[in-house]
């Protein structure tokens, strides 16, 4: 038993430290693919959940920031896929009083930032992945898994995308 | 680089520092105590997850080595009715293929690598129709650190709005999985199950596919051997006649409800301590609902409701022995069945509970109802 309970603190005491190493990044992160505050901490906070349920049986520790990366992208893509099922609800909501804007909300580049929310799912997450992670095409492939040239399609094509939307200005 | 790129390099440093300025303008303006609540609780659910899923016997590593296993070839399987298809297990990377009505299908899965030498399951659902060209093909990604069910279920324009194609994957510790539609007509599908299907690499997974009526509400749920939900996730919600905005899944950890909403994510969560049960909401504060073991006990159904925020109300119900079925009454909307899961013996000792959840607008009224076997009802409770 005590040496169970050993084993368990120091399990919990690495738990807590990569809580406290990652948690702003995993909302950063679900941030930028969500574009949603509220939903980028849950979806951080789910990450944390998820992992840590699965943390003893890593078989590679040291992978956790990868796995937080990938759990957040897939967490992303599944709060995005709900997202499309609510639309009806979430237009009902518009219809009435629109929510005060959240405090700090960066008011500068809005058009651009609304262009990168239309991207598909993939496409935002290879910009966000090249542009905001700063990953090589090989490295966001391995993330995204996919080829080496359906990154650089899929960060063309949302590139191309963007510009598209901000009326070819850039 | 040009222009957009350097400006798209600002943009997204700018917003993820606003996020974390954001977050820190809470705390020290808005609400230090509940953001320090939030991280703690935090923090107590990892270890705590640590620990239970760690220590419970039916979680299997799914990080072990095991050898690559040959592909079986069964015979198939073949459904009736309006939604009924067929399907033959394949050879990789094709899960299974079939037909339905006039079109054929393929679900391929493959392993897809994650970084740093872990894996997820890539699946590919493609439909073929005439000369074998692909009318449409989706994906989705089962990962290591993913729950015990994964759905893909948007697919409403493939077949000219005839049917909808739901399929995903099941990690170990899964029996089955049971899709109902049409809440409270209790209609249900059985979908085609592959369980000899296995990829290469860590993540072990078993495979499902059905055809189900387009833009019907309803349930996937993945199933222990005796039946029990552990894990469900809404479907078509936008369908649904009743204001019910509540989407989600019951995952690990097993104590811990999670309720999507239209505005926002809340939690529940419940806790057995001394000689009471509390249901634990987590949104813009923290709520609960406590019933006393006694009140439990000698209750057919116990409901408690909270608003929690975001614009909804948690309806919570605590369902005896003796209930068989419990049943959502929202006024001036068709009544509908609510799934339910009863959480683990082992988190909760001798605690009989199973519970069912569901979010409603904050201004709705109505009844919920419990009903034994035979359908007669035997408890009520007006919200």
């Amino acid at each position: 038993m005590g040496y169970e309970m050993t084993g368990e603190l120091a399990l919990r005491g690495r738990l807590e430290a990569l809580y406290s190493e990652h948690i702003d990044y995993a909302v950063r992160l679900a941030y930028l693919m969500t574009g949603d505050r509220l939903q980028a901490q849950d979806i951080a906070q789910d990450a944390f959940v998820k992992i840590a349920g699965r943390f003893r049986d890593l078989r590679d520790p040291a992978a956790f920031p990868a796995y937080l990366r990938t759990t957040v992208l897939n967490l992303a893509r599944s709060h995005l896929r709900r997202l499309r099922t609510q639309r009806a609800y979430l237009e009902q909501e518009r219809s009435g009083a629109r929510s005060a804007p959240a405090p700090h909300e960066p008011e500068g580049n809005d058009e651009l930032w609304q262009a990168l929310q239309e991207l598909t799912h993939r496409q935002r997450a290879a910009v966000v992945l090249r542009y905001y992670e700063d990953l090589s095409e090989a490295q966001t492939a391995e993330v995204l898994g996919c080829s080496l040239s359906a990154v650089k399609s899929l960060v063309s094509r949302g590139l191309q995308d963007l510009r598209g939307q901000i009326g070819g200005a850039r | 680089m040009n222009d957009l790129e350097t400006d798209l390099r600002a943009l997204l440093a700018e917003r993820a520092g606003s996020m974390r300025a954001a977050a820190e303008g809470h705390a020290t303006t808005l609400g230090r105590a509940h953001r320090r609540r939030r991280l703690t609780v935090g923090v107590a659910a990892l270890a705590v997850v640590a620990i239970v899923v760690g220590s419970v016997a039916f979680v299997r590593p799914l990080f072990d080595s095991d050898p690559i296993r040959p592909v079986d070839s069964g015979e198939g399987h073949s459904t009736s009715g309006p939604y009924g298809f067929t399907s033959t297990p394949g050879t990789r990377p094709v899960v299974a293929r079939g037909t339905f009505r006039d079109t054929s299908w393929v679900l391929r899965g493959e392993r897809q690598r994650m970084g740093a030498g872990d894996d997820a399951i890539r699946l590919e659902l493609s439909i073929e129709r005439g000369g074998g060209q692909p009318a449409f093909e989706t994906d989705t990604v089962v990962a290591a650190s993913d729950d015990v069910l994964q759905v893909a279920h948007d697919l409403p324009d493939m077949l000219d709005g005839e049917a909808e194609v739901v399929f995903g994957a099941t990690v170990p510790g899964i029996d089955s999985v049971g899709i109902d539609f049409r809440l409270g007509l209790e209609q249900s599908v059985d979908p085609h199950v592959f369980k000899s299907y296995r990829v290469p690499g860590a993540v072990k997974a078993d495979y499902f596919v059905a055809f189900v009526p387009p833009g019907e509400p309803g349930w996937v749920a993945a199933r222990n051997e005796i039946g029990i939900d552990l894990e469900s996730e809404r479907i078509n919600i936008s369908g649904l006649s009743v204001p019910q905005i509540a989407s989600g899944r019951f995952g690990r950890p097993r104590t811990e409800f999670q309720r999507a909403t239209g505005s926002g994510l809340w939690w529940m969560k419940f806790s057995g301590r001394k000689d009471q049960l509390c249901l634990l909401f987590f949104s813009d504060d923290t709520e609960k609902e406590c019933f006393p073991r006694t009140e439990i006990e000698s209750a057919d159904l116990l409901v408690g409701a909270t608003y929690v925020g975001n614009g909804v109300m948690g309806v919570s119900a605590i369902l005896a022995d003796r209930v068989a079925q419990v049943r959502l009454r929202v006024d001036g909307e068709a009544p509908a069945a609510l799934p339910w899961v009863q959480p683990p013996r082992s988190d909760l000792d001798t605690w009989p509970l199973r519970i069912a959840v569901v979010g409603v607008a904050p201004d709705a009224t109505g009844r919920i109802e419990a009903l034994d076997d035979r359908g007669r009802v035997i408890g009520g409770y007006q919200f």
